[in-house]
């Protein structure tokens, strides 16, 4: 789901090469050494076992899984109908017409998390274009006109359902030249036919009529 | 060829697939890393043609602008749209100063940026800026459709946009261009 890159600088990815800073020492001049850890003990409530090295006494218990578990669970739940209107004040009160500037964001890509539709997006730009296109649907524009006006700035690449033109040839005609393909391969095949089986040679004739 | 070499071939053809698919993938990713293929690096639609009409308000103390004063003025020139919230405008602004001490011709658009914000910015950073307007609620970034901050758009000789810049601007990028487009 959509993080806004734009406020992080969306080209500054190249600049944190750096690694990880070496960490702080402890104040106080601790010794060298693991870090005391503190770990439920069976019967006992959790008292600092200091310096624990290699193998875990027993009892020492690992992080629970389950919370982990279903905190997964739910996010899948949510993810599945992701849609990012932030509040129900950014919605046409009107339902039709709500309805139709929905489709026409699911429809168009949000140009800062690219994989994801102006609908579903969180960036601040794609926020702006879900108040644009229903400014523009309650002004009455046509679909086609509210699509149009954003191609027009960001070119055919917003529309997540890529139009039929020389560079998407190949992709929209994947289907039909998989399907020839096939067609000719079978063609060929069938007309190269099977070769005949080589003959059995005298030992594999005796050693059938052994077997019958 | 016999059945089974010819078997044998067939069976190395989808490992050959895999090995011809991994080296264009390795290659893909190499070039991200040195930065010369950007698979997010978007088409301008403004290539080619003039600029989107506009008429922004100044950042004082420098008058605002619009598209008929960037034409009108001294070209080839630079737009440049920044933010003082950008980690890339930043690291851009030392290239735009070495840009000006050059000559060349910036104007500043601040996108969705508080006054107070681009004053502090521009006082800290430096002002590389010939004037800086303020697009404070970013609609005139969408009719140059704007996709991040910081974006530079070269603008040549006749008013035409000749190329959008997206991310961190170098001089050493922009100065073979400027001078491709009729900059002395």
């Amino acid at each position: 789901m959509g993080v806004d890159v734009i406020g992080m600088g969306w080209w500054g990815g190249r600049e944190g090469q750096g690694g990880a800073a070496p960490l702080d020492p402890p104040p106080g001049g601790r010794p060298p050494g693991p870090l005391p850890l503190r770990a439920k003990v069976k019967g006992s409530k959790g008292q600092p076992l200091a310096g624990v090295q290699g193998a875990a006494p027993p009892g020492l218990s690992f992080p629970p899984l389950r919370p982990i578990l279903i905190a997964f669970l739910l996010i899948l739940a949510v993810a599945g109908r992701a849609r990012a209107l932030e509040s129900p004040s950014e919605m046409l009160a009107n339902p039709v017409l709500e309805k139709r500037a929905e489709a026409i964001g699911m429809q168009l890509r949000c140009v800062v998390c690219q994989n994801e539709s102006i609908e579903q997006s969180n960036a601040s730009l794609a926020k702006q274009f879900r108040g644009i296109i229903r400014r523009r649907v309650l002004d009455g524009w046509s679909n086609k006109r509210i699509i149009a006006w954003m191609v027009h700035r960001y070119g055919t690449f917003v529309l997540l359902r890529p139009p039929f033109d020389p560079m998407t040839w190949v992709l929209w005609g994947a289907p039909v030249i998989a399907v020839a393909a096939g067609g000719v391969s079978i063609w060929v095949f069938r007309r190269r036919g099977v070769p005949a089986p080589v003959p059995l040679s005298p030992e594999e004739h005796r050693a059938l009529a052994e077997l019958e | 060829m016999d059945t089974i070499a010819r078997r044998r071939l067939l069976m190395l053809a989808p490992l050959a697939v895999a090995g011809a698919g991994s080296v264009v993938f390795w290659e893909l990713l190499a070039r991200m890393q040195t930065g010369s293929y950007d698979p997010h690096l978007l088409k301008s639609m403004l290539v080619g043609k003039h600029l989107p009409a506009f008429s922004l308000p100044g950042q004082p103390p420098s008058a605002g602008f619009s598209n008929t004063e960037v034409n009108a003025g001294p070209l080839p020139a630079l737009v440049n749209f920044f933010a003082s919230w950008c980690i890339p405008c930043v690291e851009e602004m030392n290239e735009l100063m070495h840009l000006k001490a050059q000559g060349v011709t910036i104007w500043g658009i601040a996108y969705k940026d508080k006054i107070d914000a681009t004053a502090a910015f521009l006082m800290r950073r430096g002002d590389p800026y010939h004037r800086v307007a303020r697009d404070a609620d970013g609609r005139t970034a969408i009719n140059f459709g704007l996709y991040g901050v910081p974006e530079t758009y070269l603008i040549d000789r006749t008013g035409t946009v000749r190329l959008r810049y997206a991310g961190a601007l170098t001089a050493a990028a922009i100065l073979p261009e400027l001078r491709k487009w009729g900059w002395t």
